[in-house]
């Protein structure tokens, strides 16, 4: 079945999957957003814990999606990850440094005797939550303003940023996709707290910290998407494969994909529609609008890299060196396989949704975490 | 490492053939069998890690790929750097997880924990 498809069509089914898996990410990253507002929204330690309870039971959702859409995205294309992760070195490290003392964080917490103290660990939740965001924002940015590396004709890479991908922070540009990736996420986090905690303080509480989140998400993240679109982008030759900047590329891919820019649109609508009914009718499902329009936005920003003849890892030290969808894949026999793998992925979705349905059969509250059943 | 699974085998084996025969009660020698083993099964994984990756070299993928060309160009301190820093943060961990199964051994399984 696969075996017959051109290497080309493994090359964009992969690149669809990828895409499709860091959309999810971006979703499930409404996690990191709740962590961060831990402090704010939980004035009381019964508040607290209902809060880190709330992300503590989906926590390893957004771990799981990250080590699989990171697990995919390296094993079909290999030059993207021996070029970013050897090269963006520190801002890799950083990233992963943020998830390790997430996971413990949510383990230890509360549990007595646990050496750093309860204090520590909520730190701990809070700085996965700001570092995760921001430099997964920042780093995925530098997929449209590229970085600075160089490949030669053996696949040996030579990063030549100065900071080992750290610098990727002094282009605004990416910054701007950091801070609106990190007031997304708050804004997820709060809409999935009024989803999932049935709480007379909190649920207020969330409500107005909406606004203070939800409007900075909405302004850096058109500021980004304006900018790229008057950015001038890396396009490569179909036939020669020779790599060249290309004015207002982003925007040619926006006229040159329509069913692309559909999907982009319905995920844009469907954000702000869950924002809508979160803010002005008090509704508690804006999650699901919201969290839904995220995914469809985010798919659809990764295709805007990647298809079309454009290179979805620029380099702008040396142009020739950017990769592609063509020239950093994995051989057909390895994409083959893996894509026969990959037909597991509907049980997998089933499964996740059957779990997460079971998990969130009740709304979090104050009874439940005074029992004496399991909590964070 | 081969040997250690012979070893792992054949206690799962008498394990399973005397709980069979409800022949377990009293086997203290066996008990502490089982104890002292627990520290062999991470021998005989680091066993096999250093087997793996010793046998190798010189070739990352046989004939294909040497070791050398495939190590990052990345500076020595920048690597020791993040060497220390994980030791730090494990051995944090590690305490940490130790003063929390001691504190829940000493409370026993009935009474609390989860």
């Amino acid at each position: 079945m696969f075996e017959n498809l051109s290497l080309l069509a493994l090359q964009q089914y992969w690149w669809v999957i990828v895409s499709l898996l860091g959309a999810l990410l971006v979703f499930l990253m409404f996690v990191q957003g709740g962590q961060t507002l831990i402090f704010t929204l939980g004035k009381t330690e019964l508040e607290k814990k209902m809060l880190i309870n709330s992300m503590g039971r989906k926590w390893e959702f957004t771990f799981t999606t990250l080590v699989t859409f990171g697990g995919a995205f390296f094993a079909s294309f290999p030059l993207f990850y021996a070029t970013s992760f050897g090269g963006a070195y520190w801002v890799w490290m950083a990233i992963l440094f943020a998830f390790v003392i997430q996971a413990v964080s949510y383990e230890f917490r509360s549990k007595p005797n646990n050496f750093l103290g309860q204090k520590t660990f909520e730190v701990f939740l809070f700085i996965n939550g700001l570092l995760g965001t921001i430099l997964i924002g920042t780093a995925v940015s530098t997929f449209f303003t590229g970085s600075q590396f160089f490949v030669t004709e053996f696949n040996f890479m030579e990063w030549k940023g100065a900071a080992r991908g750290l610098e990727a922070v002094l282009n605004p540009h990416n910054v701007v996709l950091g801070l609106a990736v990190f007031f997304l996420a708050r804004s997820l986090g709060l809409l999935y707290f009024i989803n999932d905690i049935d709480n007379e303080s909190i649920i207020p509480r969330a409500h107005k910290q909406l606004w203070f989140n939800a409007l900075p998400f909405l302004f850096f993240f058109l500021l980004w998407l304006i900018w790229l679109l008057f950015l001038n982008g890396y396009a490569y030759d179909p036939i020669t494969k020779v790599v060249y900047i290309e004015a207002y590329k982003y925007l040619n891919n926006i006229f040159q994909m329509p069913v692309n820019t559909i999907i982009m649109l319905l995920g844009i609508i469907l954000v702000l529609y869950g924002l809508f009914i979160a803010l002005f009718k008090q509704g508690t499902k804006g999650i699901w609008f919201t969290g839904l329009g995220t995914v469809l936005t985010v798919f659809a920003l990764f295709i805007l890299a990647g298809f079309n003849h454009t290179a979805f890892y620029p380099s702008n030290y040396d142009l020739q060196s950017s990769l592609s969808i063509e020239n950093a894949s994995s051989s057909h026999y390895t994409l083959t396989a893996m894509s026969y793998v990959s037909l597991m992925i509907p049980f997998v979705v089933a499964y996740i949704w059957y779990a997460w349905k079971a998990i969130n059969i009740k709304k979090i509250n104050a009874e439940e975490m005074e029992g004496e059943g399991h909590a964070y | 490492m081969v040997t250690l699974r012979g070893h792992f085998l054949l206690l799962i084996v008498v394990f399973l053939w005397l709980g069979i025969k409800d022949k377990l009660e009293g086997k203290n020698w066996l008990f502490w069998t089982a104890i002292l083993t627990i520290p062999l099964t991470y021998v005989a994984s680091q066993a096999g890690w250093v087997l793996t990756e010793l046998g190798r070299q010189p070739w990352v993928i046989q004939d294909l790929m040497p070791t050398l060309s495939a190590v990052t160009k990345i500076d020595a301190a920048s690597v020791q750097i993040t060497f220390w820093l994980f030791a730090v943060t494990f051995t944090a961990l590690l305490i940490a997880e130790i003063k929390i199964m001691l504190t829940q051994i000493k409370k026993g399984p009935n009474t609390g924990g989860h």
